[in-house]
C-alpha cells in the first residue's frame, strides 16, 4: 500500500471514530454512577458513608478538619433551620462545584445533609460520579434526626424512625432562624457524652499533575 | 474505572518501571518521527517541513478519540484525568517565549532531550540553555508572582468553552486537522515545489 493510501486510510479511520463518538455521546451523571456502582455502591449498602449526628458534631468542632457541609434541601427548609457553617447547593448544581471538591486537601471532608437521607444520598452519588470523588459522607437520618437529638424541644417532635422518611422536615419550627437555632451548633460537650462509630477516614489525596515540555 | 493509582495497583517499583517504559516509548517515537533533528522541527516555521504539525496534531487527536471513547464506555473517568489549569495571560506570554525559543533553537524542551540522547551538539546546548532558563525562572519568579498566578480559569477545556459535547468537539478538530494537513501540503508545494510528502 502506498504512503498516500495509508494516509487516506488513517484519516478515514480517525474521522469514522470521531463521528461515532459524536453520535454515541458522553455519559451523564446517571450513567456514570452506573459505571461506578460496583465500586462505590457497597459504601452505601453497607452504610459506611452514613455518619451519626454525634460524629458530624465532632467534625464541626474539629479545627483540623476542612469541613464542607452541603445542604441539599429546598430554600424554605433551609431558612427555617440549617447547620452552622453549612452551604445550600441545589443537587443539580453540584457538578459545577467540581473544582472546589477537587481542591480539598487531605483534611477535607464533605458531608451531605437532607431532611432524611434520600436526597443527600442522591447528591452523594451525583458528586461521586461527576465531581472528583471527594472524601464525602451523608448525615444519617438527616436534619430530622439531628433535631431529634439536639433540639432543646425535641421531645415534642417525632423521631425520624417513627415517621415516614419522605425527606420532609417533620419538626415544627415556628420562626425562620436558619443557623441561629440553638441546635445549629450544639455545645461540643453535648456530643462528647455520646458514643458513635467513627466512619470518617481522612484520605491521602494524591496530587495529580502532568504536562509535556 | 481508570485512572488507577499505579502505586497501589503494581507497587512503587512496578509504577516506576511503567513510567520508565512510557518515557522510553515516548522518546523512541519522537526520535523515530525525526523530532531529534532541529532542522526538521524548525522547518515547520518556514512551512518547509510539516512533519511536526502532522505528528503532534495526529497524536493529540488519536489520544482525544481514545480518551473520550474510553470515557463513553465507562472505562475511564475523564473528570479524574489531570488537565493543566488555565492561566490565560501567563499562558499566552509563556507560549510566545517558548515559540520564539523553538524557532531560534529548533527544539522544544522535550525534543531537545531526544536530540541530546543521540548526542546532537545543538540539542545538548539547547538542554543546557533550558536548564539555565529554569534556574533563572526559579530565582526570579517571586518578582512577577502576581502576574504568574493571574487570569486563573481553572480546568478549562474546549468543550466547556464552546458549550458543545466532547464528541462534537473531537469530530470538529479531526475535520480541521485533515483540512489543515491537505491545505498545508498544497501550500508547501506551491512555495517550495516538489511532490514529496512530509
Amino acid at each position: 500500500m502506498k504512503a498516500s493510501q495509508m494516509h487516506l486510510l488513517g484519516a478515514g479511520l480517525l474521522l469514522l471514530a470521531s463521528a461515532g463518538l459524536a453520535w454515541y455521546g458522553q455519559p451523564g451523571p446517571g450513567e456514570k454512577w452506573q459505571f461506578l456502582a460496583d465500586e462505590l455502591g457497597p459504601r452505601l449498602t453497607e452504610r459506611r458513608v452514613y455518619i451519626e449526628p454525634a460524629e458530624l458534631m465532632a467534625l464541626m468542632h474539629d479545627d483540623y478538619i476542612d469541613l464542607l457541609l452541603i445542604d441539599v434541601r429546598d430554600e424554605r427548609d433551609w431558612n427555617l433551620f440549617h447547620l452552622w457553617g453549612a452551604e445550600r447547593i441545589e443537587p443539580a448544581a453540584l457538578p459545577k462545584h467540581r473544582q472546589r471538591f477537587a481542591a480539598l486537601g487531605d483534611n477535607g471532608v464533605v458531608v451531605f445533609v437532607g431532611n432524611d437521607e434520600a436526597a443527600a444520598t442522591e447528591a452523594w452519588k451525583l458528586t461521586m460520579a461527576s465531581a472528583s470523588q471527594p472524601n464525602a459522607y451523608i448525615l444519617a437520618g438527616g436534619i430530622n434526626r439531628w433535631l431529634t437529638e439536639y433540639s432543646p424541644d425535641a421531645h415534642h417532635s417525632p423521631h425520624v424512625d417513627s415517621g415516614d422518611p419522605d425527606d420532609k422536615l417533620r419538626h415544627h419550627i415556628e420562626w425562620a432562624l436558619g443557623s441561629r437555632h440553638p441546635a445549629a451548633l450544639p455545645d461540643v460537650h453535648h456530643g462528647k457524652t455520646r458514643d458513635f462509630p467513627r466512619k470518617v477516614r481522612l484520605q491521602k489525596r494524591v496530587v495529580k499533575k502532568g504536562g509535556c515540555g | 474505572m481508570a485512572p488507577f493509582e499505579l502505586n497501589e495497583v503494581v507497587g512503587q517499583v512496578g509504577a516506576w518501571t511503567i513510567y520508565t517504559m512510557i518515557g522510553f516509548a515516548f522518546g523512541f517515537i519522537l526520535e523515530s518521527a525525526g523530532f531529534g533533528d532541529s532542522r526538521r522541527l524548525a522547518g515547520q516555521f518556514y512551512w518547509r517541513d510539516l512533519t511536526a504539525m502532522k505528528v503532534m496534531f495526529t497524536a493529540i487527536l488519536v489520544a482525544a478519540v481514545l480518551i473520550f471513547w474510553a470515557t463513553a464506555l465507562g472505562w475511564l473517568d475523564y473528570d479524574e484525568v489531570w488537565v493543566n489549569p488555565t492561566y490565560l495571560w501567563p499562558g499566552i506570554v509563556g507560549g510566545l517565549i517558548m515559540g520564539v525559543g523553538a524557532v531560534f533553537g529548533g527544539f522544544c524542551p522535550g525534543t531537545s532531550l531526544v536530540g541530546a540522547a543521540t548526542l546532537k551538539l545543538d540539542a545538548i546546548w539547547f538542554v543546557a540553555g533550558t536548564a539555565v532558563g529554569i534556574l533563572g525562572f526559579g530565582e526570579t519568579v517571586a518578582l512577577f508572582n502576581d502576574f504568574w498566578h493571574s487570569s486563573h480559569l481553572g480546568r478549562l477545556t474546549l468543550q466547556d468553552w464552546l458549550g458543545l459535547p466532547a464528541g462534537v468537539v473531537v469530530l470538529g478538530l479531526v475535520g480541521i486537522a485533515i483540512l489543515a494537513f491537505w491545505a498545508g501540503d498544497i501550500l508547501r508545494r506551491r512555495i517550495y515545489g516538489g511532490t514529496n510528502e512530509s
